[in-house]
């Protein structure tokens, strides 16, 4: 029955919605012929919301750093932000590109023919903002619609768990060594907010403040949370830091390897990324 | 004001206004910071009587760091401009600070690609390769690459454009490394911008002993110097032994980069503009000229944290770019002032 | 035996086997066309350049074997042109000229201090000792680099063109300075390009192609066959009274 459903609905958008004319995050108008059958992501966030709304198998080519689901490391690498290959890209055929609204791929691209969609994803919003943009694009609405309720669920799940925490605790959380960190807008600052910790940052400082060592110590945050390698010998070797209640408690969360883009990349796993440190800040249930 | 007086009484003033400069830079430095602290508090701290790491364990080591560095990349910037009579010449031209930033990156490519868990093992936490002992061992390597490229100390022009092949070959590198690596293209960048933030007592006594190696005989050639502006033949021909004294010279200034390099990053315009300050205010003599670098640039840079670290406070900005920022305008005014003079 | 002498120097660059005596107290000036050798027989003899054959005597013995300090306190070399410390005091450019007996650690002594007074009162430069090298006219400044030439009390004195770029006056001045020292005793070589100049001289030698052709009193070697060999056949030889002079007539 539900498989009825998508294809009728899938039929249903074939006839409706394309043509579809849509402005990207830039502001520019973009119009499609047909749903896109060969898609290259040039952003990790899209590439795994474009697969949760189950149309994997319509990428050719992502950028370097898509690296979820498993699946996407064995298609082509195109460069990165600072350093793409519109050649492969151009190679490829493909009926979409979704670029960074950053950097100025788009306009190569455009120019070799192809059709571009400029992406923005930073803040928690910009999520489902997204998921609802791409199932448009792909003509994947309901899918879409799913997708967005399935990730609120995890997320209000994690919310739950870290209502029921006692404890509100102080914490700073560092992007990397500079040390830079995360004011309580950002898409980390939120997740920190939801994980019912207290960023020690005020907002005035910005989405992402070089933050004053002093500053830090003064704050005395019970946990912090670092997402770069050798965080943990890195913060307790610095000086004056042995004071601080984080790092004479050893709570000191180090996420590398993977774990970090959960935190850093507004997308579908959102709730992973919420849960670590939910986890971080009021312990495994 | 002070060019119309007499050399000798200018010469002292000048000295009197960069100790005053540093004894400001020290005590202001001392009383703010990011974080609003009373001035008894400060001094309290200071002399034992209420512990307090704020003043104690962060802000002091910053800013004598600070200091040191300051006075590093002056002294050696002075040095390299006398000894290769070039007035461009800055303290990173023998490709110091391209050797220590590739260094650095590959420090952080190699412990990335290594488990976390094994990174942070215990063994490996014991073992003296921390990033600032990389970056000082990539500035010495390539400042000995250089020398070896050039054929020795001998040809000056070599010399200076081996150290420019040196330094964007390296710099090259270092930004294919990054390319390979999002995630630490953020940290090394910011080791290029220069960064006083971490400076503790380890990298103040690490400083300090490479200062008490360098300048004294930077100090005591201070006269060598002054013979290689009458031109390398003539400084030969008063019996100089130059070949060793260059070598000398060129080590003692690379040491003192590298240092400098490896605790802060690459800070710009200190090394260039200091001596260059200097030079209008005393003449060439490099007796006077090093030992005055080595005040001026320890004040210019304390001077410059301090802005980075309380104009935004608690945010902070990057040291390099306040420098930059001060030390430029004040040079094209005494450019300015001196063409109004002619 | 006194002097400073080529034997034999074959290389490096144009020399083809040059032997040259220059005798205290006397002032030797050396002639000769563009490319033929002069500056750098004068630098092989200063100890600055290492002859591929043949070998510099000072007072009979190598140059190497008085060591560099020891070569620096018997000869100065001043050479043609910068660069110039401009920052420096002209009293301290002066002093520099004592470095080959100070070393790199030795402290200026009595000594130290009247040998920098005696050159600049020699070459008449002590009115301008408290001023900065930079803010000196040619003509000053040359008597500068000249003090600091003599301040180590040298026995010979190796000068390239120091005449070229100065004024009539200052030129003359410089000329009269040198047949002076050699008067107190000084051995002074000087690579001149104004024969008129070279007239004053005690002697002359005139290089050419590599090689000695010509050495002798100036009125023996400034002959009117030779000069037109070397300066082209315009070239004319008057006398004033014992002196030669040498003008174009073209």
């Amino acid at each position: 029955m539900k498989r009825l459903l998508a294809a009728l609905s899938l039929l249903l958008a074939l006839a409706f919605a394309f043509p579809l004319t849509l402005q990207d995050d830039l502001g520019r108008t973009v119009t499609l012929k047909a749903p896109p059958k060969r898609i290259v992501t040039m952003l990790p966030s899209v590439t795994e919301t474009v697969c949760a709304l189950g149309a994997c198998d319509r990428i050719v080519a992502t950028d370097d750093y898509s690296d979820w689901p498993e699946s996407v490391k064995k298609l082509p690498k195109a460069g990165g932000l600072y350093n793409p290959n519109p050649e492969l890209i151009v190679s490829l055929k493909p009926d979409l590109v979704l670029v960074s609204k950053y950097g100025r791929l788009y306009e190569t691209l455009e120019r070799a023919g192809l059709t571009v969609y400029a992406v923005r994803t930073e803040t928690y919003e910009d999520i489902f903002r997204t998921v609802r943009t791409l199932g448009r694009l792909l003509g994947l609405e309901a899918q879409a619609e799913r997708l967005v309720a399935q990730i609120q669920k995890e997320v209000y799940q994690e919310e739950a768990r870290a209502a029921k925490a006692k404890s509100r605790p102080r914490v700073y959380y560092e992007i990397d060594p500079t040390p830079y960190t995360v004011g309580p807008e950002s898409f980390i600052g939120v997740l920190i907010q939801k994980a019912r910790g207290v960023n020690i940052v005020p907002k005035e400082l910005g989405l992402f403040p070089k933050i004053a060592p002093e500053f830090v110590v003064e704050k005395d945050p019970e946990v912090i949370v670092a997402t770069y390698p050798n965080a943990l010998e890195t913060i307790r070797k610095r000086p004056g830091w042995d004071r601080v209640r984080a790092v004479r408690a050893g709570r000191i969360c180090v996420y590398t390897g993977g774990e970090d883009s959960l935190l850093s990349r507004p997308g579908p796993r959102v709730a992973q990324g919420l849960r670590l440190l939910v986890d971080c800040f009021h312990g495994r249930p | 004001m002070t060019l119309s007086l007499p050399l000798a009484v200018r010469r002292g003033l000048v000295f009197a206004w960069l100790l005053f400069l540093l004894l400001g830079a020290l005590v202001l430095g001392l009383a703010f910071g990011a974080v609003a602290l009373p001035p008894e508090a400060v001094v309290r701290a200071l002399l034992g009587l209420e512990e307090n790491p704020i003043v104690t364990e962060l802000r002091l080591p910053r800013v004598l760091g600070g200091m040191l560095v300051g006075g590093a990349l002056a002294v050696s910037g002075a040095a390299f401009q006398g000894l290769f009579r070039n007035p461009l010449a800055d303290p990173y031209l023998m490709g110091s600070a391209s050797g220590a930033a590739f260094a650095v990156t590959l420090f952080a490519v190699l412990l990335g690609g290594l488990s976390p868990a094994f990174a942070q093992h215990a063994v490996f936490q014991h073992l003296p390769f921390s990033a600032t002992f990389f970056g000082f061992l990539g500035a010495l390597l390539a400042t000995l690459l250089t020398l070896v490229l050039a054929g020795g100390v001998a040809r000056t022009g070599e010399l200076v454009l081996a150290g420019v092949v040196v330094g964007s070959v390296l710099t090259g590198l270092t930004t294919y490394l990054m390319m390979q690596d999002a995630d630490r293209v953020r940290a090394v960048f910011a080791y290029t911008l220069g960064n006083l933030a971490f400076v503790g007592w380890a990298g103040v006594r690490a400083l300090a002993l490479a200062l008490l190696l360098a300048l004294p005989p930077l100090f005591l050639l201070g006269r060598v110097l002054n013979a290689l502006q009458l031109g390398e033949e003539t400084a030969k021909s008063l019996g100089l032994p130059l070949e060793g004294l260059k070598l000398l010279l060129l080590g003692a200034a690379s040491l003192l980069t590298a240092s400098a390099v490896a605790q802060a990053g690459i800070i710009g315009f200190v090394g260039l503009v200091v001596p260059h300050m200097l030079r209008r205010l005393l003449g060439e003599d490099y007796r006077l000229l090093l030992p005055a670098s080595a005040l001026g640039g320890g004040a210019l840079l304390a001077l410059a944290d301090l802005l980075a670290r309380t104009l935004a406070r608690p945010a902070e900005l990057p040291v390099g770019v306040v420098t930059t920022l001060l030390g430029g305008p004040f040079f094209l005014y005494l450019m300015w002032r001196r063409r109004g003079r002619a | 035996m006194g002097g400073l002498e080529a034997r034999g120097i074959v290389g490096p660059f144009a020399l083809k086997g040059v032997d040259l005596l220059l005798r205290p107290g006397e002032w030797l000036a050396l002639l000769g066309p563009n490319g033929s050798g002069k500056t750098t027989l004068l630098k092989a003899m200063a100890g600055l350049l290492r002859p591929r054959r043949g070998e510099v005597l000072l007072e009979g013995r190598p140059l190497r074997v008085h060591g560099s300090y020891g070569r620096g306190r018997l000869l100065a070399y001043l050479p043609q042109g910068g660069p110039y410390p401009e920052g420096l005091l002209v009293e301290e450019v002066v002093r520099l000229g004592r470095l080959p007996h100070l070393g790199l650690w030795g402290r200026e002594g009595r000594e130290d201090r009247e040998a920098v007074d005696w050159a600049l009162e020699v070459t008449g430069a002590s009115a301008f000792r408290g001023r900065l090298l930079g803010t000196l006219s040619g003509g000053e400044r040359q008597r500068v680099l000249l003090a600091r030439a003599l301040a180590g009390r040298p026995r010979y004195l190796l000068l390239d063109e120091p005449t070229t770029f100065l004024d009539l006056e200052h030129q003359g001045a410089v000329v009269g300075l040198l047949r002076r020292l050699a008067g107190m005793g000084l051995g002074v070589l000087s690579v001149l390009h104004d024969p008129n100049q070279a007239a004053l001289a005690h002697r002359v030698a005139v290089l050419e192609g590599g090689r000695v052709v010509a050495e002798g009193r100036p009125e023996a070697v400034l002959q009117e066959p030779l000069l037109a060999r070397l300066y082209g056949p315009g070239v004319r030889v008057v006398r004033l009274g014992e002196r030669p002079h040498v003008y174009l007539d073209p």
